[in-house]
This record gives structure tokens, C-alpha cells and sequence, in this order.
């Protein structure tokens, strides 16, 4: 079984694909510390962002469809912690409702921070969304490594990148394996045996663990893992990079 | 001929006391090439586990190109005796195949430019250039054998040990992987069921059983059907 449904348009190779992974790693970054840094009230400056997004999206080449479906994953976590804001923030009273004996009140300031925080996590997301689409994940990992993230991190990234795959197939087998025998459809019962399932899989990961382990060992692993550094950083990186970021300057500081 | 491996009295005892190995004694000689076969469970695979170190007993010897396993020549034992594990997922946990290839190279303190020399080579010599970039998941099952072999024989080791290199191939991996282990001209050790490839590989044939090892012979020995079955096979 083959997925990838991380990387699935990472080797397009359009002007965005090609550009050294630290260059984009640098600008996307960038770009959402200046989403989250920008006053809610300044509306028109999100929607430069999401043009500037927009245009570097086309010029990837990877389908908007696919970038936006993605991105909607957020939207129901941040709802889950922000969608009751309104009806706590002091400030002038935009609606009052009244369920029988309970009293609500939506202020215009809750409205505007729910707003605030739906329209800047859903950028952020597009940003990472374009950034992980548009280059491979083991350089990006990379390029995270040289940009100075803590190694840990990096090495649980890169663990969790190889092996959520072959999670996934394990999955996938033991439900092929149960569906393949499982008749009874009381849901007590399934749920004993997704409990069973859950600790299977634990003890099949445990396993695998400990087996990638010997085979770090044999080959001489002592503690730390090291890789080469293969990125050469041309002109047109510098000034894509140069560019972008006066852009967005430019965008977030103008009056 | 020089012995490259010699192991004496071996005996070991998992820790949740599962016996594994009982009173092994096997020499290897240099250049050759020998098969360990018998039934699940007989303790070959563990036996291989010890002779790169990862597992060490307490009870009986081993001795690699006339070195002893201790603690402070483990590092010089594991760049001459490479271990190749049976499931390549295994064997393969970096992100891309170049990383993977370069882990044991980088390890052993070689520098940048001749760890990506030796990997580009030795990528050639399995017929996989041009996908160092990508991901193991993204390899055939017999690719990622291949890059498992890869990974270790980058390391030019004097030894190799290799569990299972055939198993759930299809017939053309497992023919062309055959045909690459024969070209190989170095001391191989190899663990395996499959065992009209241990004739093709091996000029002598080891039998285990419940630890033991029961028979050491020349190949000839696995044409005969009536004594392999004998022996529990």
C-alpha cells in the first residue's frame, strides 16, 4: 500500500518547488509571525496576505482545491475554543438573545476577536499549507535543522514522517483483519474490540521500535544522528526571498 | 585460511528467560560463504544478532577477525561484521534513501564529500541511482531490500550477515537479488529458509535446532530430502 498524502505535489517542480527549502522555511515563517502581528481591525491587510498567498499558490501550481480543502481541517478546532468568546467580552452589545430563562449577549468586541483569530489561523494554515506542498518533507526537515531547530524535535519529525505510513498499513490490516471476521454488530462489543485493536498496535509499534533500534545500532548509531547538508543557495533564492519579504513589510507597515 | 569468525560454547537466555541459544560452536573461514537454516524459532537469528554485537552473552566466546566482543572494540566489530535486517522497514528508518545509505559512512566519521561519493557508487552498483531523494515508502518491496543491502555495503565490511535476504520477494527480485549476493566476494553469513538460494550462495550449510547447532556440512547436503527431514526441516 503506497500514501502521500503529506508531500503529494512536493516534486511539481514549478518556480515555488525549486526555491531552497531554507529560503521558504525563512518567508512562511515570517509571513505568519506578521498575520499574527497585525491589528484585528485592519481588514484590508489580511486580504493583501491572502493575495500574496494566492499568487505564490498559482505559481506553484498546485491545485487551489486541493490547498484549501486542507486547510479547512483547522477551522473546527478553532471554533471549538473561540466560537464562545462573543458571548464573554465585555464592550458594546451587538445582540441579546433570550432562551427561556437563560440570557445571552454577543459584544461587538468578542465578534471581533472570534473574527481576528478565524481569519489568522486559517492564514497561518494556508501559509504552512502552501509551504508543505511545495517542497519534499525530508527537506524541509533539513532545512529546520539548519535553520537551528532543536535536534529532538527534528529527529521525532523525521521518525513520525517514515514510519506514519507503515502505521497507517498496520492499521488498515488489523480493521481488514477484524472486518473480515466481525459479524456481530452490537457496539459494546466493537468497542471491546477496537480496545483490543488499539493495544495491538501498540505492541506491534513497541516491537518495531525496538528492532529500528538494533538496526541504528549495527550500523554504529551512538547517540546522535547526523546528516549532510546538500542545499546551495542561488541568486534567485535571495532575491525571491529579498522580495517577498519587502512586500509583506510594506503591506503590514502601511497606513 | 584464516577463521574470521570463531564462536565457542555460545549460550544464551533472553531476559524474559526464553532460552535461545544453546552451546554454539561455529568458525567461519575468510571468503567463505555459509548458510544457517532450520526451523522458526531455532535461534539463527539470534545468533547473528550476537555476532555484530547487539546482543552479548555472558556464557561462551566470540571472536570477530580476531577480535573479542568487548565494549571497546564493539564500534571497530560493527564496521567489519554489517548486519542486514529481515524487514527492510526496518532497516531503512531515515527520510530519504541517500540519508539512509550515508547513516553508517557518517557514523564511522568518513567526511561529506567521500560519504557522498562512496553512497553515489555504491547506489550505481544496485542500480538505484537517481532516487536518493525519495523516500523509502516510496520504494518496491525488492528496492528497499536492495537499498537495505545498500546501506551496509557502503560500510565495505569484511562480514556480511544477512537475515532472510529473500524473503517475500517475487521470483525476479528474489533471482536478482541472488544473482547481486554472488557477486559479493566477501564472508558472508546468511540466515534463511529459502534453500535453493542457500545452495546457490553457500559452500557449507549449518542446521540449528531449539539453539543447538546440529549438523555443519558441505551444500551437498540439502539435496538430500529424507536427511533434511530428519533433521526437523
Amino acid at each position: 500500500m503506497k500514501h502521500s498524502f503529506l508531500d503529494r505535489y512536493s516534486d511539481l517542480g514549478s518556480i515555488i518547488h525549486r526555491l531552497d527549502p531554507r529560503v521558504k522555511t525563512i518567508f512562511f515563517f515570517a509571513l505568519i509571525l506578521v498575520i499574527v502581528s497585525t491589528p484585528p481591525q485592519e481588514t484590508v491587510k489580511f486580504l493583501g496576505y491572502f493575495l500574496m498567498l494566492l499568487i505564490l499558490l498559482l505559481l506553484s501550481r498546485v491545485p487551489f482545491l486541493y490547498v484549501f480543502a486542507r486547510t479547512l481541517v483547522i477551522i473546527p478546532f478553532v471554533l471549538m475554543i473561540a466560537i464562545f468568546i462573543p458571548f464573554f467580552k465585555g464592550g458594546e452589545v451587538a445582540g441579546s438573545y433570550n432562551f427561556l430563562t437563560l440570557h445571552l449577549t454577543i459584544s461587538d468586541k468578542g465578534l471581533l476577536i472570534l473574527q481576528n483569530i478565524l481569519i489568522k489561523s486559517w492564514l497561518s494554515v494556508l501559509s504552512l499549507t502552501i509551504l508543505t506542498s511545495t517542497a519534499k518533507f525530508s527537506s524541509l526537515l533539513k532545512a529546520l535543522e539548519i535553520l537551528k531547530t532543536p535536534r529532538v524535535l527534528i529527529l521525532i519529525a523525521s521518525f513520525f514522517y517514515r514510519y506514519m505510513f507503515l502505521l497507517v498499513d498496520q492499521i488498515m490490516k488489523i480493521k481488514n483483519a477484524r472486518d473480515s471476521r466481525s459479524f456481530k454488530k452490537n457496539p459494546l462489543y466493537q468497542l471491546k474490540i477496537f480496545g483490543y485493536m488499539i493495544g495491538e498496535l501498540f505492541i506491534r509499534t513497541y516491537n518495531r521500535a525496538e528492532r529500528i533500534y538494533l538496526a541504528m545500532l549495527s550500523r554504529g548509531f551512538n547517540g546522535t544522528i547526523y546528516t549532510l547538508e546538500s542545499f546551495k543557495i542561488k541568486g534567485f533564492d535571495l532575491y525571491f526571498l529579498g522580495g517577498l519579504v519587502t512586500i509583506l513589510f510594506l503591506i503590514r507597515l502601511w497606513r | 585460511m584464516d577463521k574470521v569468525v570463531e564462536i565457542k560454547n555460545l549460550s544464551y537466555t533472553y531476559p524474559d528467560g526464553t532460552p535461545a541459544l544453546d552451546g554454539v560452536s561455529l568458525d567461519v573461514l575468510q571468503g567463505e560463504s555459509i548458510g544457517i537454516i532450520g526451523p522458526n524459532g531455532a535461534g539463527k537469528s539470534t545468533l547473528l544478532l550476537h555476532l555484530n554485537g547487539i546482543l552479548q552473552s555472558k556464557n561462551g566466546s566470540i571472536k570477530i577477525l580476531g577480535m573479542p566482543l568487548t565494549s571497546s572494540n564493539l564500534r571497530k566489530v560493527r564496521s567489519k561484521a554489517c548486519l542486514v535486517f529481515q524487514d527492510p522497514e526496518d532497516q531503512l528508518f531515515m527520510p530519504t534513501v541517500f540519508d539512509d545509505v550515508a547513516f553508517g559512512l557518517i557514523n564511522l566519521g568518513y567526511d561529506a564529500g567521500t560519504v557522498s561519493e562512496k553512497v553515489e557508487k555504491i547506489l550505481e552498483k544496485v542500480d538505484l541511482s537517481g532516487r536518493e531523494n525519495r523516500s523509502a515508502h516510496h520504494l518496491s518491496f525488492g528496492e528497499k531490500k536492495l537499498v537495505s543491502l545498500a546501506t551496509v555495503l557502503v560500510m565495505e565490511p569484511e562480514i556480511l550477515l544477512l537475515d532472510e535476504p529473500t524473503s517475500n520477494l517475487d521470483r525476479k527480485e528474489r533471482r536478482e537479488i541472488i544473482a547481486f549476493l554472488q557477486e559479493i566476494d566477501k564472508t558472508k553469513i546468511i540466515v534463511s529458509h529459502d534453500l535453493e538460494m542457500i545452495e546457490q550462495l553457500c559452500q557449507r550449510v549449518v542446521v540449528m535446532n531449539k539453539g543447538k547447532v546440529i549438523l555443519i556440512e558441505d551444500r551437498e547436503v540439502l539435496k538430500d530430502n529424507d536427511r533434511l527431514e530428519s533433521l526437523g526441516l
